[in-house]
């Protein structure tokens, strides 16, 4: 209780020195907070230059946010919802310059990278791997969002209520239709 | 009865761990009976399981420096506080420096006043009266006033 309660202390004193624009903060907010906003912009990416790309414009964009956080909410959550909204527009920014369609893919040509050297066990789980960022980026990016925060980021309803500013309902049948989604791209590629 | 769709919503509810004891124990009975949604069952299950063996690159200082670089050339040095603050310090010392040299430059020009001046003043007039016995002291002290006034040295 008491070292949660210091961390908490210690966190706002960390927002605060970041909104009066001191560097050795940002530094560390930065070092604490990178690592989601990167792997988030990865998971919506499949691409580790955009998500770098991606992870800087978010801080840049915190910067110039940064003061209108009030202490009244979980800054964590707002963190969240600034990284989501944020790499939702990159993604969509990006898709406007290499648009692909699903009718352009030949579903045999998936996974089709050379595993010569590969014992087969370790083929196929490559093979998933690569289905399912396929898959992921052809999701809508909302639907891709959600999917990443639950089956990903492991993030309750709740949770992803709150950081998408919408009710749990909206999660609930987001949710679904976003497997659905899912289920009808992995049929289509396993040529079912 | 509800539809095959909806009892869809609930599995993937149930999933998630979020379906309440109610909805459950209704979603039971109906998998009992229902092997599409039963099937539908194994297939959400299977995407989570396909999405979590997703890895994603580690992520690296390089990573974090290349983030920190963009943020050093957006932060605003200059309407940061602590820069205001260092300024207003540094203007108050040199407000205080002026307002010393100033108080210390009034205070040597009154002595000045009240102790060499008023003799400098007399012994000048005296010599104006010595050179020139017809002038009364009080022209001299008059003249050497009006030297000062216009900046004229008196002697010449």
């Amino acid at each position: 209780m008491k070292n949660s309660q210091t961390s908490s202390d210690s966190l706002e004193k960390l927002i605060r020195d970041c909104q009066n624009g001191v560097e050795s903060a940002w530094e560390e907010l930065v070092a604490r907070f990178g690592l989601v906003v990167h792997n988030f912009a990865y998971s919506m990416t499949n691409n580790q230059a955009d998500a770098e790309e991606a992870a800087q414009e978010i801080f840049v964009k915190l910067i110039k946010n940064i003061q209108k956080f009030e202490f009244k909410s979980s800054f964590k959550t707002w963190l969240h919802r600034v990284v989501v909204n944020g790499v939702i527009d990159f993604t969509k920014k990006k898709k406007r310059h290499t648009k692909v369609s699903l009718d352009e893919i030949d579903p045999n040509n998936v996974a089709s990278i050379a595993h010569n050297d590969k014992p087969s066990g370790e083929i196929e789980r490559e093979e998933i791997r690569e289905k399912v960022w396929k898959i992921l980026n052809e999701l809508p990016e909302h639907y891709r969002a959600i999917m990443i925060m639950r089956e990903m980021e492991e993030r309750s309803y709740a949770e992803i209520a709150e950081i998408l500013e919408c009710p749990v309902g909206t999660v609930e049948s987001r949710l679904y239709r976003a497997r659905n989604m899912f289920l009808e791209k992995l049929k289509y590629y396993e040529g079912k | 009865m509800m539809s095959c769709e909806k009892y869809e919503q609930l599995i993937s509810i149930f999933i998630d761990g979020e379906i309440s004891p109610e909805k459950k124990s209704e979603l039971d009975v109906h998998l009992q009976n229902c092997t599409d949604c039963s099937e539908k069952l194994e297939q959400f299950k299977n995407i989570g399981n396909m999405m979590k063996s997703a890895n994603i690159p580690e992520w690296t200082k390089k990573s974090q420096d290349s983030i920190m670089r963009a943020v050093s050339k957006e932060l605003p040095k200059e309407s940061n506080i602590y820069s205001i603050e260092k300024m207003v310090k540094r203007l108050v010392a040199v407000a205080a420096l002026v307002a010393v040299v100033l108080f210390a430059g009034l205070v040597n020009n009154s002595t000045k006043k009240d102790t060499v001046e008023p003799q400098k003043r007399y012994s000048l007039a005296t010599e104006l009266v010595a050179s020139n016995s017809s002038l009364p002291l009080s022209v001299a002290l008059e003249m050497w006033d009006l030297s000062k006034s216009e900046d004229v040295d008196v002697k010449d």
